[in-house]
């Protein structure tokens, strides 16, 4: 039985000031829905922050905006990889013979919020008790593992800088991207310092956004087919500092190998990369644990070259989670998008004859991870 | 008065938070130029207060201590975090005990002393085996006004117990002495005290630790030569030196416990922390003098004989003034962004 | 959060945690079933007040009640158990604060409910030279 991406839909993100939560919502689903053909059987929204809008039963009320009754709709929230968490739950639920297709919406509205509160909803994935109660911010806590891993592999801030660089050269043609402009390594090692070593330009912005997809049994849309190969998942322990080696990721480790393995596709078959690159040391050990590059080398791999918009496997092809943005529960369905669009060949975007995309999306610092592997099929 | 049981400090703790403001700073904003009284004081940082300070000094009190059973926590300050609400239950909690008696007192710059003198008296009724004593304060001064010179932070520990082998230093006697002398007041709901300047020095402190003092000294028919120090209450550098050739006691005497100079007047705490310096340094068989003295008012004086194993007792703590030697000195604009956010 | 507070007051004020009775593996904050061996024999334990540091950070932005903090210093610290917590760390010159410093917890305020709301403490850590 095959799987596919037959309707996209998103806004740019951006600051919204004039849509709310349900608006976006409603918006890129809208666009999903007529692309695909098709009226979906279950809704699925992914989304963590909806409670600073005072609002639950998201389900409830985007479905009812879009004209969809009698189907059966609810949240799924798994902090900031619960778009692609809603992605994977919506693959495992079309392997039963009872749903046809499903329309998974992934929004966040960030921007409603005072900035301190901003930063306080961004460690809501967190321990309340132990990390919120005393103030340490999720950039904090990406600053930490930062240090360790620049410590133990000796990598200065300026060499990890090159990640953001290319995110923001691959952003300049993404029409939905946040931001648009190239950066350079000066900017970077200039711009005001968030956490220490971690500057502003080191780290994943805040902005709103939507983004949908119809995943359906069949492909309705006017669009090549793109097939779900594999979708896991794979937990571990929350507080990084907890687990035995602090830089070893093995939510993504895990996700990884069983999508890898279900999707009967090697290591060197993929194509692109959409990961969760929300700061470049967090980056740089994704692309480690998955084996791109040996421990401590993906920097020097990435300033050799490797990664890049021309070469395979390319990663954050549109800018990923630095320039095109991270609308925390959105990020995810923009990643299924981007991939999906590239493999697509939408307006010529495909690039090298790429096949196949693997998007990975994570929570906090590796604490839940979903792996998703999509290829253009015929 | 003295105790049917002997009572001795079994272990004690002084903590002085890290920041000073120098007195310059203070006279170059009000004056143009020049200093207060003492050369700088100690001032509590933004995250710390009266029950922090009071918490800080308490575990050193007891680790010094080692193992007792305290039946009282008993926090004297001018300061407390709440209106209602104790701090002595936090300070409590804090130490893991929970089956003791728990009170905040006030009484000025005398608070301390004054739940000293009411430990001692539960212990020495057998009610219960030892108790914890803290003068603790973090004061505040009006802007522009004098006290904002001296008024400074600090808190000081001890635990008593009945006399054993393990003591410190026992208390031989003491004394209370009060009358009704407004000097210096605060009003439910303001923020600063209000003091009547000149005349918190005759009428109020010197009339109040003479009497104590006098009043002791008669009861245990002692002179003040008898003694190898003294400490007096410091509310600035002056009074205290004034009121130890009044009532004959040398500056040799009061020099060991003189810390007004070097962090001004943490009111419940300064008498209490001058003696914690004290005992830092004193031998077995030295005598001390303890006078303290709260606004309202009143003066507490005790006399205390250090016992045979101080020297042990005390080699695993820090002495206090290498303590105050790691200090970090602040400006004005600091001092003020501490004070205002307390606000908050 | 007020009554979580209250909850927690002890693991705030004496860093309590847990030791599992079957392979005396600890942890902070607690745990209900060992992560290391399984097992739910497990107990209240005081964790040591004494560490390193073996990362850190100077925090510029902050939640909200933490403003007048920044530049905030959060250590990950490694208390003499091996378990590793994160804490502020305080009264320490900047130049102090490095990797494998020797750090030791104090007892402070973490945040207050504005003027007339409680008063929220727990530990911090600051460098012992």
């Amino acid at each position: 039985m095959s799987i596919y991406v037959s309707g996209t839909g998103l806004t740019k993100v951006a600051e919204h000031w004039s849509d709310s939560l349900i608006d976006l919502a409603v918006k890129s689903a809208k666009q999903a829905i007529s692309e695909s053909n098709t009226s979906p059987d279950v809704v699925i929204i992914g989304n963590m922050l909806s409670s600073t809008s005072n609002q639950e039963n998201l389900g409830g009320l985007i479905s009812e905006k879009l004209g969809l009754n009698d189907i059966s709709t609810f949240k799924i929230e798994s902090s900031s990889c619960s778009g692609a968490m809603a992605i994977n739950v919506a693959y495992n639920l079309l392997q039963s013979n009872n749903v046809n297709s499903i329309l998974v919406v992934g929004v966040e509205k960030m921007t409603d919020l005072s900035p301190s509160q901003i930063i306080r909803a961004n460690t809501f994935g967190e321990s309340s008790e132990y990390i919120q109660y005393f103030g340490i911010t999720m950039n904090s806590l990406y600053a930490l593992f930062s240090k360790l891993y620049m410590d133990k592999y000796k990598i200065s801030k300026e060499e990890l800088s090159h990640f953001p660089v290319l995110s923001h050269k691959n952003s300049v043609s993404c029409e939905h991207a946040q931001f648009r402009k190239e950066v350079s390594i000066e900017s970077i090692s200039k711009a005001s310092i968030v956490s220490s070593p971690l500057g502003l330009l080191d780290c994943s912005p805040i902005g709103d956004g939507s983004a949908s997809v119809i995943l359906s049994k069949d492909n309705k849309s006017n669009f090549d087919n793109i097939e779900i190969l594999a979708s896991s998942s794979s937990n571990s322990p929350v507080n990084f500092f907890e687990r035995e080696d602090l830089l070893k990721f093995s939510s993504t480790k895990n996700s990884f190998t069983k999508a890898l393995s279900n999707s009967k596709k090697q290591l060197s078959d993929i194509d692109i990369l959409e990961i969760h690159d929300v700061v470049p040391a967090i980056t740089a050990r994704i692309l480690e644990t998955f084996g791109f590059s040996k421990n401590g080398e993906a920097v020097q791999d990435l300033i050799s070259g490797k990664y890049a918009l021309n070469s395979k496997p390319s990663i954050s092809t549109f800018g990923g989670l630095k320039a095109r943005g991270n609308p925390l529960s959105a990020t995810g369905i923009y990643q299924i998008i981007e991939t999906t669009w590239r493999l697509q060949n939408r307006s010529e975007l495909n690039i090298n004859n790429s096949k196949i995309g693997l998007c990975h999306n994570m929570s906090g610092i590796d604490s839940n991870s979903v792996v998703t592997i999509l290829e253009a099929v015929n | 008065m003295k105790s049917s049981t002997s009572v001795s400090i079994s272990g004690y703790g002084g903590y002085v938070p890290k920041l000073r403001l120098p007195t310059s700073e203070v006279a170059k904003l009000w004056k143009g130029g020049g200093s207060g009284p003492n050369k700088a004081k100690s001032v509590a940082n933004i995250d710390e207060d009266t029950t922090t300070m009071s918490v800080e000094a308490a575990r050193d009190a007891i680790l010094m201590a080692g193992d007792c059973n305290i039946g009282a926590v008993f926090v004297g300050t001018e300061s407390k975090p709440y209106a209602v609400k104790p701090t002595s239950t936090i300070v409590a909690q804090a130490l893991g005990i929970n089956r003791t008696l728990a009170a905040d007192f006030e009484f000025a710059c005398k608070a301390g002393t004054e739940a000293m003198q009411v430990i001692t008296g539960l212990i020495g009724s057998s009610m219960i085996d030892s108790g914890l004593a803290l003068g603790v304060d973090t004061a505040q001064g009006r802007p522009g006004d004098s006290l904002e010179y001296t008024a400074g932070s600090a808190a000081a520990a001890f635990v008593l117990s009945k006399r054993s082998e393990n003591s410190i230093a026992t208390i031989e006697a003491s004394t209370s002495y009060v009358t009704d002398t407004g000097d210096f007041w605060r009003r439910q709901g303001e923020s600063f005290p209000k003091h009547l300047s000149r005349f918190t020095g005759d009428p109020g402190y010197f009339h109040h630790v003479e009497s104590s003092v006098n009043i002791l000294l008669k009861e245990i028919n002692a002179q003040p030569e008898d003694f190898k120090y003294a400490v007096f209450h410091q509310p600035n550098p002056k009074f205290p030196v004034e009121v130890a050739r009044r009532l004959g006691f040398t500056r040799d005497q009061i020099d060991t416990g003189l810390l007004n100079p070097e962090i001004g007047n943490p009111y419940s705490a300064s008498s209490p922390l001058g003696l914690v310096a004290i005992l830092d340094v004193a031998m077995p068989g030295d005598k001390i003098l303890l006078a303290s003295f709260g606004s309202g008012a009143g003066s507490d004086a005790f006399s205390l004989i250090v016992d045979d194993n101080i020297v042990e007792k005390r080699k695993n703590s820090i002495p206090l003034r290498e303590k105050l030697n790691d200090n970090v000195e602040i400006n004005y604009g600091t001092y003020a962004k501490i004070r205002g956010i307390l606000d908050r | 959060m007020s009554i979580s507070y209250w909850r927690n007051k002890d693991k705030y004020y004496r860093i309590i945690g847990s030791i599992c009775n079957d392979c005396s593996y600890e942890s902070f904050p607690e745990f209900y079933t060992c992560s290391k061996c399984g097992s739910s024999n497990i107990e209240d334990k005081i964790m040591p007040n004494t560490g390193k540091i073996i990362s850190y950070t100077i925090s510029y932005e902050s939640m909200p009640g933490f403003e007048a903090e920044i530049p905030m210093p959060i250590g990950l610290i490694q208390l003499t158990n091996g378990v590793n917590i994160i804490a502020h760390i305080v009264d320490s010159n900047i130049e102090t604060i490095k990797v494998n410093a020797s750090v030791k917890s104090v007892f402070r305020k973490i945040n207050i409910d504005g003027k007339s709301g409680q008063i929220f403490y727990g530990y911090k850590f600051k460098v012992i030279i």
